[in-house]
């Protein structure tokens, strides 16, 4: 199996091989070859490899057998006194199991082969699935999916990030932070988000990140079900879920769907999503303030500028408005001063009318003025005036008043 | 009676007064009415015009 082994069969048939042709190489000799430089590979020889375990034959020498396989490829794995590995660990054909070791070629066989040292059973992802399905109807019956959301801050003042150190998607963020808000100041918690360790820095960070934070963004970029497994887990959901601060998931791709994205206060898509749901576009956000500065100026001025011109305009109505009051008030007073004018001269009028007649029939019956046109009027010695001749006898003594005078006569 | 209650009230006053059908003691009374009202508007807008004054925000640098 060593080199050395196979050197002297070489030398025996070396004349052979000179007599067919140059260049060609012994079957071990190539097998060799092959084996030497893959085991020179660390990548081949220090690695560990998942499939489903098939073919196990635990021999009595303690050792152990069996093949690993997946939908696109198998290889054969041997783990010296390996059979207590799987008999204390249950390992059975047909589980999915990750074996630890490096690769070697068998020269007497040219059979390659996986030299295991370690085997470990992991769950199915179809176990895991149950046990995340079981977690969340538990989470639904007890209403903790119903425990209202944390709001967002818009524009976080204290914003951690926890994921992994030096990741792909902690780079993604960065970028995408620099890109919207230039200077941007946050803070990174760098932390293992797969394998057994994971777990439990998650939490911690999230415990220390609480007391300083307004807004938590936690995740990490894709990869298989089991490497997003870490954020499926009830402690970190939990975790989760007693945050007092606002905590974004932001795990794996769009179509990664994991119970912190439920417990969480917001879900992210992608890491990418998390910024950009979270940190605005400077720029953007400063021309829209000037915009809507410019706008309400305006609208406070035209405000400002109608009230103005309604008050002016109402004051000078007002102004004027009594004139209409006044002026009726002296048109009525002029009326009626007219009215009582005219009552008064009607009256006068009347008067006067009255007087004349007075006057015409007081002066035609005056005697006196009949007596100056020539007649005369007889009176008897007591003044009584004589109406008729049957009234006087002879003797009787009369006057007869004149114009200018009277004359004294008896009747005869 | 807050500013736009006073408003309307001026603009009441002013209808009745244009269409002339009050007498003067009325004419009298409704004239100080609508002066006194238009005194505070005035006064109120003229405080409301400060108070924009001083609220108005910088531009950005």
């Amino acid at each position: 199996m060593k080199l050395g082994n196979i050197m002297p069969l070489f030398n025996n048939y070396n004349h052979l091989i000179k007599n067919v042709r140059e260049g060609i190489l012994e079957v071990g000799h190539f097998v060799d070859m092959v084996r030497s430089t893959l085991i020179k590979k660390e990548i081949l020889t220090n690695v560990s490899i998942m499939g489903e375990l098939t073919k196990l034959t635990l021999a009595r020498s303690g050792h152990s057998y069996f093949t690993l396989t997946d939908i696109n490829g198998s290889i054969d794995c041997v783990i010296f006194n390996g059979n207590r590995l799987f008999k204390s660990q249950n390992i059975e054909e047909g589980m999915k199991v990750i074996a630890s070791g490096g690769i070697d070629v068998y020269v007497k066989t040219g059979r390659m082969q996986f030299k295991a040292n370690r085997i470990e059973s992991i769950q199915t992802i179809g176990e895991l699935e149950r046990i995340k399905r079981d977690l969340i109807k538990k989470w639904r019956l007890d209403g903790t999916l119903d425990i209202p959301k944390k709001p967002i801050p818009f524009i976080p003042k204290n914003m951690f990030i926890i994921t992994g150190g030096g990741s792909a998607a902690l780079s993604d963020m960065q970028r995408i932070i620099e890109n919207r808000w230039p200077n941007y100041s946050y803070k990174i918690m760098p932390v293992l988000v797969q394998g057994s360790q994971a777990p439990e820095q998650i939490i911690k960070a999230l415990e220390i990140a609480e007391n300083y934070a307004d807004l938590i963004i936690v995740g990490r970029g894709g990869g298989s079900p089991e490497d997003l497994w870490s954020f499926n887990l009830e402690s970190v959901c939990q975790a989760i879920i007693d945050c007092q601060v606002p905590v974004i998931s932001a795990v794996g791709h769009e179509s990664d769907h994991m119970v912190s994205d439920l417990v969480a206060d917001k879900r992210a898509s992608t890491p990418s999503n998390a910024i950009e749901i979270t940190i605005p576009i400077k720029d953007e956000l400063i021309s829209i303030i000037e915009q809507t500065k410019d706008r309400f100026d305006f609208i406070i001025e035209r405000k400002l500028k109608y009230e103005d011109e309604s008050l002016t305009n109402l004051s000078f109505r007002l102004s004027s408005a009594p004139m209409k009051g006044i002026i009726n008030a002296k048109i009525k007073y002029n009326n009626l001063v007219n009215l009582f004018n005219n009552l008064g001269k009607s009256l006068m009028g009347e008067e006067n009318n009255t007087l004349a007649k007075y006057n015409f029939i007081i002066s035609s019956t005056n005697p006196s003025k009949i007596l100056e046109r020539g007649y005369s009027m007889t009176i008897d010695e007591n003044g009584k005036p004589i109406k008729s001749v049957l009234n006087v006898k002879g003797g009787d003594l009369l006057r007869v008043v004149l114009n200018d005078g009277e004359i004294k006569t008896v009747v005869k | 009676m807050n500013y736009t209650e006073k408003m309307k009230r001026i603009g009441e006053i002013v209808v009745e007064l244009e269409k002339g059908g009050v007498d003067l003691d009325m004419t009298l009374k409704l004239f100080e009415e609508g002066s006194n009202l238009l005194k505070k508007c005035q006064e109120e807008l003229k405080e409301v015009e400060g108070k924009i004054e001083s609220l108005r925000v910088e531009e950005f640098e």
